[in-house]
């Protein structure tokens, strides 16, 4: 298998009269999922575009395996991104679309994306704009999967999806994994349905790259600290600290980054409890300046 | 070249329904020009059928040019291919359809000749060259798909005004231009080929192919609905 590790050199694009990405530097470690977190408008879709070639860097440069993307054809023909809703789409057949994947992604597996479009029930005959919301998700779901790509772009592929949807598309990306392993990068706000998916997590914040590591290092780092207020106190301004609540005499602090003195700590009564990863990605969305030099501070980034 | 014949491929599936459907129903306006009003100009039966199919390639043309620019150039970039292959693999669609539909014509015109005196026509004895024909149709066809093809590009990068503004220059350079009142059954009297001579008409349009490439050169795909 050839080497496509995905390299994003200081990026930046401007749209309009929104600098979308603004110094984006992220290496994509090859054959893993990764997670592309972020809040709306934190230009998650700007950098897949970017990636997969549709647009031009105003600065900076995307590699594939040391060689640049833009305009060549032997890498973005590798690359595969499927949007949740594709515009380009509307007016064709689901099988017009169908067939127009088959020619054009080089390792297009028909057989698995016959039997998926039979699984989910997509019907063939009606115009893309006619689908539900979900049916446009699941075609996008299985434009990506099919395509075989060894770089293969998601963008929200679970918008519209009800939740049985959603587990049968999280079991079928990571069985689909198993057997054809790749660079996937999956955008997604339903950050804990699909946590445990992730090898890797990059968050963006502002059109830069806030954080990149995997995502085991991140969520150990990020720990409840939850006893009595008085216990706490010392620590309340702490620059570690992404969140903070209390009621009554409990209070309970969201730290990032290690704890010196945990085992005194636990001996103290203060309970130490890991925070799910939707939570801490809430917390770091809020406290952006502060979080990126905490990240820097602990070698998380 | 896999990847070439791959996008041919897929310009040709896009296109091969409306192609049929189109097809037909010229057959259909043929017939009825014929019918209505070829009986009673009889000499001049040709020229009409000629100008009616000139009308109807012409605004195809139109159409699949418009959806080209605006439609198959982020669905191309979607499936993974280049601005550069996306840009060859269309103007070898338009010139080989340029072609094919001016050989399609022309053998039209041929067997009409043929066939309509058997069914009483008496047609003017005018010597049609049909290799003429066939290339002046082509060159005239191919400008009109690379014009057509200007326009939808400056229309989806830099929105409706331009490429409006594009076709309605075209027009107008035509009425400046044009060297004779033209008549209605003069089919190519109204484009640039009645200005400029058919090889002049190729010149043209790769004139235009090079603007069009240049455009393409830093095109970006749309990221807004």
């Amino acid at each position: 298998m050839l080497d496509y590790t995905l390299k994003c050199h200081q990026i930046y694009k401007k749209l309009g009269d929104t600098q979308a990405i603004h110094d984006a530097a992220v290496e994509f470690e090859p054959n893993a999922i990764h997670g592309l977190l972020g809040p709306s408008g934190a230009g998650k879709t700007t950098l897949l575009h970017l990636i997969s070639g549709q647009l031009i860097p105003d600065q900076g440069a995307v590699t594939a395996g040391g060689h640049p993307v833009h305009e060549n054809p032997g890498i973005v023909s590798r690359i595969c991104f499927a949007k949740a809703i594709e515009q380009a789409w509307s007016e064709y057949r689901v099988q017009d679309i169908m067939k127009f994947c088959s020619l054009l992604h080089p390792d297009w597996d028909a057989g698995f994306a016959a039997e998926m479009l039979d699984r989910f029930r997509v019907p063939l005959k009606p115009k893309y704009k006619h689908l539900s919301q979900g049916s446009q998700s699941l075609l996008s779901i299985i434009k990506g999967l099919a395509s075989r790509s060894p770089i293969t772009l998601l963008d929200e592929p679970t918008l519209g999806l009800d939740a049985e949807k959603r587990e049968a598309f999280y079991e079928l990306l990571l069985s689909d994994y198993s057997e054809h392993p790749r660079t996937i990068i999956l955008s997604t706000h339903l950050i804990d349905e699909s946590a445990d998916l992730f090898q890797y997590i990059t968050l963006m914040q502002q059109g830069t790259i806030a954080a990149h590591c995997e995502t085991d290092e991140l969520a150990g780092q990020a720990r409840y600290l939850q006893g009595s207020t008085e216990q706490l106190a010392p620590f309340l301004g702490d620059a570690r600290i992404l969140h903070q609540e209390s009621l009554g005499s409990v209070t309970r602090l969201a730290w990032l980054g290690s704890i010196d003195h945990e085992t005194y700590f636990r001996e103290q009564g203060i309970e130490i409890t890991p925070i799910p990863l939707q939570k801490l990605f809430v917390y770091l969305t809020r406290q952006e300046q502060q979080i990126s030099e905490v990240l820097a501070n602990e070698n998380i980034s | 070249m896999r990847t070439f014949r791959s996008q041919l491929a897929f310009h040709w599936h896009e296109n091969r329904k409306r192609l049929l459907y189109f097809g037909a129903i010229v057959l259909l306006l043929d017939l009825w020009v014929l019918a209505g009003y070829g009986v009673y100009e009889p000499e001049n039966a040709l020229a009409l059928v000629m100008n009616n199919n000139f009308a109807a390639i012409s605004i195809f043309i139109l159409l699949i040019t418009y959806i080209t620019g605006a439609n198959s150039f982020p669905l191309l970039m979607g499936l993974g291919s280049t601005r550069r292959q996306y840009y060859w693999s269309s103007l070898t669609y338009f010139a080989a359809f340029s072609v094919a539909i001016s050989l399609a014509q022309t053998m039209l015109m041929a067997a009409l000749k043929l066939l309509l005196p058997l069914l009483g026509f008496h047609l003017d004895n005018a010597v049609i060259s049909y290799g003429a024909m066939w290339y002046s149709q082509s060159a005239t066809y191919f400008l009109l798909a690379m014009l057509f093809f200007l326009a939808s590009t400056l229309m989806y990068r830099f929105g409706i005004f331009w490429g409006f503004g594009l076709i309605a220059i075209y027009v107008f350079s035509l009425e400046a231009l044009r060297t004779s009142n033209p008549t209605l059954i003069d089919a190519t009297a109204r484009t640039l080929v009645d200005i400029l001579s058919p090889h002049f008409a190729l010149a043209a349009s790769a004139g235009i192919a090079l603007i069009c490439g240049w455009l393409y050169r830093s095109a970006e795909v749309k990221t807004s609905a």
